[in-house]
């Protein structure tokens, strides 16, 4: 084959009418023949013209020419991304893919975070003593309400809004974490015990509420009043 | 034959890691994405950076190419949004254009606005370019003049070339090659005066 019938076979590629065994044989040797690559670029030169358009691939300006050198730079884009076309895998594989390493990532934070709380949570001894404060919670209404059952409205309307609202679900007046010195345990007690108000409390600093509890070193307790917990609702 | 075969092809290549397929991509868009900028960028200047700014865009969206569409209408896209981001950060007004615009006039405006900026010898070789091609057109024998004018400026396929000139695809190949070749060669004469005089005046 002559150089005539290679130029004919680019400016057919060109123009997008070669057949596709033919097209790749060409393709091979116009990346390889700087002629035929100058070939290709009168050819785009020539349209425009034609047309009208502005040229950008005049010698010496040659847009293609900057785009190639800032394009040397960079990494091929086969080592950028697994090639679509090499692999045969469409986007939904990959979407899928990116999913399921998602899910991975989030099953992983997940179980650190479960690790972590495990840790920080109350020991045996702990479990114990908050046993012991529930059952003394939960005899306090159950030997209340036979003794006074028509005084209680009157009672609640004494109290704050706030302790109305905590008697009505049947909340103890007060809460008292067992002893205990490290400081992120009451903490916890704290927050798992007002988990209700999570949603009024997370209007402010996730720490203020915290704050605004008394915890005294010495007595090794956190102890909060119904007006306070009210407080914060 | 399946169109946009050859762009594929090269797309393929590019994405498999061959930089040297897309510079044939950029070759053969260049002046299209120049001319689809300037439409809404005032200076060709910014025109150009934009478009180099959206063919390495192109470049690292490759792998992202699926060949749903064809590669241009997904270029042009990139081009367009290129230009519109460009005109936000340069908070410029885009340029009014009616894009029903008939081509001539357009075309008009497009080389009023170069000649604006361009320098002189650049003005000079361009339109150096244009009377060279458009002279070398017109002293072509009516069958290719025919072929390559309905390629380039109608752009029919060359199935409905050979359609319209009742001959074979492969005559309307040959033509549309003869065609060019013969544009060609006026041209090169035109690059190696067409320089020769820029660096004398320079």
């Amino acid at each position: 084959m002559n150089e005539q019938e290679h130029a004919s076979q680019l400016s057919a590629l060109y123009d997008d009418e070669l057949p596709a065994p033919q097209a790749e044989l060409v393709v091979r040797r116009a990346l390889k023949d700087p002629h035929l690559r100058d070939a290709w670029s009168r050819y785009s030169l020539i349209g425009a013209a034609m047309r009208g358009e502005p040229l950008a691939g005049l010698p010496g300006e040659d847009l293609a020419a900057c785009v190639s050198a800032r394009l040397a730079g960079e990494p091929a884009v086969a080592a950028m991304e697994p090639d679509v076309a090499a692999t045969g895998e469409d986007g939904a594989g990959r979407s899928w893919a990116r999913g399921a390493w998602g899910m991975a990532v989030a099953a992983s934070v997940a179980a650190v975070s479960l690790l972590v709380l495990r840790a920080q949570a109350p020991g045996p001894q702990d479990a114990v003593q908050l046993a012991a404060v529930d059952a003394a919670v939960s005899a306090q209404p159950a030997a209340a309400a036979p003794a006074a059952p028509v005084a209680q409205p009157a009672a609640r309307a004494a109290q704050p809004a706030g302790a109305q609202a905590l008697a009505a679900r049947s909340e103890p007046p007060s809460y008292t974490t067992p002893v205990d010195n490290s400081v992120p345990g009451q903490l916890i007690n704290y927050v798992v015990a007002h988990s209700d108000v999570q949603a009024s409390v997370v209007r402010f600093s996730p720490m203020s509420s915290v704050v605004s509890a008394s915890y005294d070193p010495a007595e090794g307790a956190v102890d909060m009043s119904e007006a306070e917990i009210g407080a914060h609702r | 034959m399946s169109a946009d075969a050859g762009d594929l092809g090269l797309v393929q290549r590019a994405q498999r890691g061959e930089k040297a397929a897309f510079d044939l991509l950029v070759r053969k868009y260049q002046h299209k994405v120049v001319k689809l900028v300037m439409r809404y960028l005032r200076d060709p200047a910014d025109a150009e950076d934009v478009a180099q700014e959206a063919f390495i865009k192109a470049y690292r969206a490759l792998p992202q190419f699926r060949g749903d569409s064809a590669f241009y209408t997904w270029l042009y896209r990139i081009a367009i949004n290129t230009a519109k981001n460009a005109i936000v950060s340069r908070d410029r007004s885009p340029v009014e254009f009616d894009l029903d615009l008939q081509a001539v006039e357009e075309s008009q405006m497009l080389q009023s606005r170069l000649a604006d900026s361009a320098t002189p010898e650049r003005l000079l070789l361009t339109e150096e370019i244009r009377v060279t091609v458009n002279s070398a057109i017109d002293a072509l024998p009516e069958d290719l003049r025919t072929a390559i004018v309905l390629r380039e400026l109608e752009g029919l396929s060359y199935e409905e070339i050979a359609q319209a000139m009742d001959c074979p695809v492969g005559t309307v190949r040959s033509r549309i090659f003869r065609a060019r070749e013969a544009i060609d060669r006026r041209l090169s004469e035109v690059f190696e005066g067409g320089l020769g005089r820029a660096e004398e005046m320079g």
